[in-house]
C-alpha cells in the first residue's frame, strides 16, 4: 500500500488524478510501442500484475507496472480488469492453500484431475491452440488482401 | 459415474452449439428425449455451499480460458476435428487474426484459434477461451473470404461480449440458492483419485482439488441448464451480429458480406429445429440491414479489394476440396 502511495506521488501531475490500479488479464500481455495491435512489441507483463494507467487513447491505455516503474507501454484497455486477480496457482506442486484459493477456479492442476476423472483428451485442445496465426503472418495477409493491418508500422 | 459425466459433457456440448452461428444447423439439442431425466440426476450433483459461495464470485480470465478448454475438449469428442486441412485452417486463422487485431479486444487470456470440424452440419461455435470451430458444411456454404470473415466475426463477437460466460455467472449465482448435496459426486471423485494417484498431492490437497473440479462440473451443469433450455437470447444473437459488422468494418472487410452469409443460411434446407428463442436468419437479416444502413458507406475501393480476396478464397477453397476425403 505504501509502495503504491509512493508511486502515485512520483507520477506526473496529469496522471495523479486519473491514476488507478488495474490488473492484467492476459497471459502474458504484450506491451506495445504504440496504441495498435500490430505495433512493435517492446516487452510483456505477466498475468495478474498490477499496473497504473497513465494515459488513454481510444481503446488503448499507456500503463506502468506497479512493481517495476521502468516497465511501461501500450496495452488494449480490454487487457485490463479493475478486479484484483489472484496469482495463478498453475503448478501441479501448488500447495493446499494455493489450491484452496483457486478453489472456485479452474487451472492446469484442476484440468489435469478433471481430464483424468472425465476421460477428456486435452491434447486435441493443445493442438487447436497451436493453430492460431501469428501477428506478422496476419499483417502480411491483411496487406495482401487490402485489409487493415491494425496500424502496423512500415 | 463416468457415464453420467460423459452425458454432462455431451449435454454441455449441445448447450454450446446453441451459441453458434448456426441458424441453419441441423443439430437439435432438444431432440434428446433422455435429457430431462438426466438433468434430474445432475441436479443432485452440486457442490458444497462453501464452494458455491466461491463460485459466485466473478470468473477470472484464467478460468474463462480453462472452461473454454474443457468445452473445446468436449466438442472434439463429439465431432471429428480436421487435422489434415492445414492450408484452409491456416487461412481461417489468418482471417481471424486480421479481425481481432483490428478489434477492441485483440488479445484474450491466451488467444484466438480456429479449427475445422469435419462434418456436413452447418455450424460454428466458440468457447469462452477463444477456441472457434467452423464446420466443413459451413465453409461449403460460403463463397468469399468476406463471407467467411462474417462467420468468424460473429463468433469473435460472442467471445468478446462474454456471452457464454454471462450464462455461467448467472447460473452459478442461482446455484447458490438451490438445494445442494455433493456426497455422491465427491465420494466418486475421491475413490477415483486414490486409484489414479496421478498428482503428487496429499489427501487434504487432493480434497481441495476435487472440490474445485466439482465446482467446475457444477458450472458446466448450470451452463447446460441455462443454454440448452434457453439458448443465447435473441438479443445476444443480434448483438453478436451487430458487433460482428463493426469488427468486419474496422478490419476492412465488407460488412454487407454478413447479409450474403445470412441469406445463404436462410436458403439452407436444414434451417429448422431450433428453439423458439433462437432468431431466424430472416429476423437477423432484418436487424443487420437496419444496422448496415446506419453504418458509413463502403470505401469505393472496396469492390476491387473484395475481388482480390475472392480470388484467394477461390484458390484456398479449391485446394481444400481437392484434399477432402469423402
Amino acid at each position: 500500500m505504501l509502495f503504491l502511495v509512493v508511486i502515485c506521488l512520483s507520477l506526473p501531475l496529469m496522471a495523479a488524478s486519473k491514476a488507478k490500479t488495474q490488473y492484467v488479464a492476459i497471459d502474458p500481455a504484450p506491451l506495445k510501442a504504440k496504441p495498435a495491435a500490430s505495433s512493435k512489441k517492446i516487452g510483456s507483463i505477466e498475468y495478474a500484475s498490477a499496473v497504473i494507467v497513465l494515459q488513454e487513447e481510444k481503446s488503448w491505455v499507456y500503463v506502468q507496472l506497479v512493481d517495476d516503474k521502468s516497465v511501461e507501454g501500450w496495452l488494449p484497455a480490454s487487457a485490463l480488469t479493475s478486479k484484483k486477480i489472484k496469482d495463478k496457482a498453475n503448478s501441479t506442486s501448488a500447495n493446499a492453500d494455493e489450491i484452496a484459493l483457486a478453489g472456485k477456479g479452474f487451472n492446469s492442476t484442476i484440468e489435469a484431475v478433471y481430464a483424468e476423472q472425465y476421460e477428456m483428451n486435452f491434447s486435441i485442445v493443445d493442438y487447436i491452440e497451436s493453430l492460431g496465426a501469428d501477428q506478422d503472418e496476419a499483417i502480411a495477409f491483411a496487406q495482401e488482401g487490402q485489409l487493415n493491418d491494425g496500424g502496423a508500422e512500415e | 459415474m463416468k457415464r453420467l459425466h460423459l452425458s454432462i459433457i455431451s449435454a454441455l456440448f449441445a448447450a454450446i452449439l446453441v451459441s453458434g452461428f448456426t441458424s441453419c444447423a441441423s443439430i437439435d439439442p432438444f431432440a434428446d428425449g433422455g435429457y430431462s431425466s438426466e438433468m434430474a440426476v445432475l441436479g443432485a450433483i452440486t457442490s458444497s455451499v462453501q464452494s458455491i459461495e466461491k463460485a459466485s464470485e466473478t470468473i477470472t480470465p484464467e478460468e474463462e480460458y480453462y472452461i473454454g478448454r474443457s468445452v473445446a475438449a468436449s466438442i472434439a469428442t463429439t465431432y471429428p476435428v480436421d487435422q489434415g486441412s492445414y492450408q484452409m485452417t491456416s487461412y481461417l486463422n489468418k482471417i481471424c487474426e486480421t479481425l481481432v487485431m483490428n478489434s477492441d479486444k485483440p488479445y484474450l487470456y491466451k488467444g484466438y484459434y480456429v479449427v475445422i470440424l469435419d462434418t456436413d452440419e452447418i455450424n460454428a461455435m466458440a468457447t469462452p477461451g477463444g477456441h472457434i470451430f467452423v464446420s466443413r458444411g459451413l465453409i461449403d456454404c460460403t463463397d468469399s473470404e468476406d463471407a467467411l470473415a462474417a462467420v468468424l466475426a460473429h463468433e469473435i463477437a460472442h467471445v468478446q461480449l462474454g456471452h457464454s460466460v454471462q450464462a455461467i455467472k448467472a447460473s452459478r449465482v442461482r446455484a447458490a440458492v438451490s438445494d445442494t448435496t455433493k456426497a455422491v459426486a465427491v465420494t466418486g471423485l475421491v475413490a477415483a483419485n486414490n486409484r489414479s494417484g496421478g498428482l503428487n498431492l496429499s489427501e487434504k490437497e487432493m480434497e481441495k482439488v476435487m472440490e474445485a473440479v466439482n465446482v467446475f462440473s457444477d458450472a458446466s451443469n448450470e451452463v447446460v441448464k441455462t443454454l440448452v433450455n434457453t439458448g443465447f437470447s435473441k438479443e445476444q444473437e443480434f448483438e453478436a451480429d451487430k458487433n460482428a459488422l463493426y469488427i468486419m468494418q474496422s478490419a476492412g472487410y465488407d460488412p454487407y458480406a454478413m447479409l450474403d452469409m445470412l441469406e445463404q443460411l436462410e436458403e439452407s434446407p436444414s434451417n429448422e429445429g431450433w428453439g423458439s428463442t433462437h432468431p431466424s436468419p430472416k429476423d437477423r437479416i432484418k436487424k443487420v440491414n437496419k444496422e448496415l444502413s446506419a453504418m458509413a458507406k463502403a470505401n469505393p475501393a472496396m469492390k476491387e479489394a473484395k475481388q482480390v480476396r475472392k480470388e484467394r478464397f477461390n484458390t484456398e477453397y479449391e485446394d481444400y476440396r481437392i484434399f477432402e476425403i469423402d
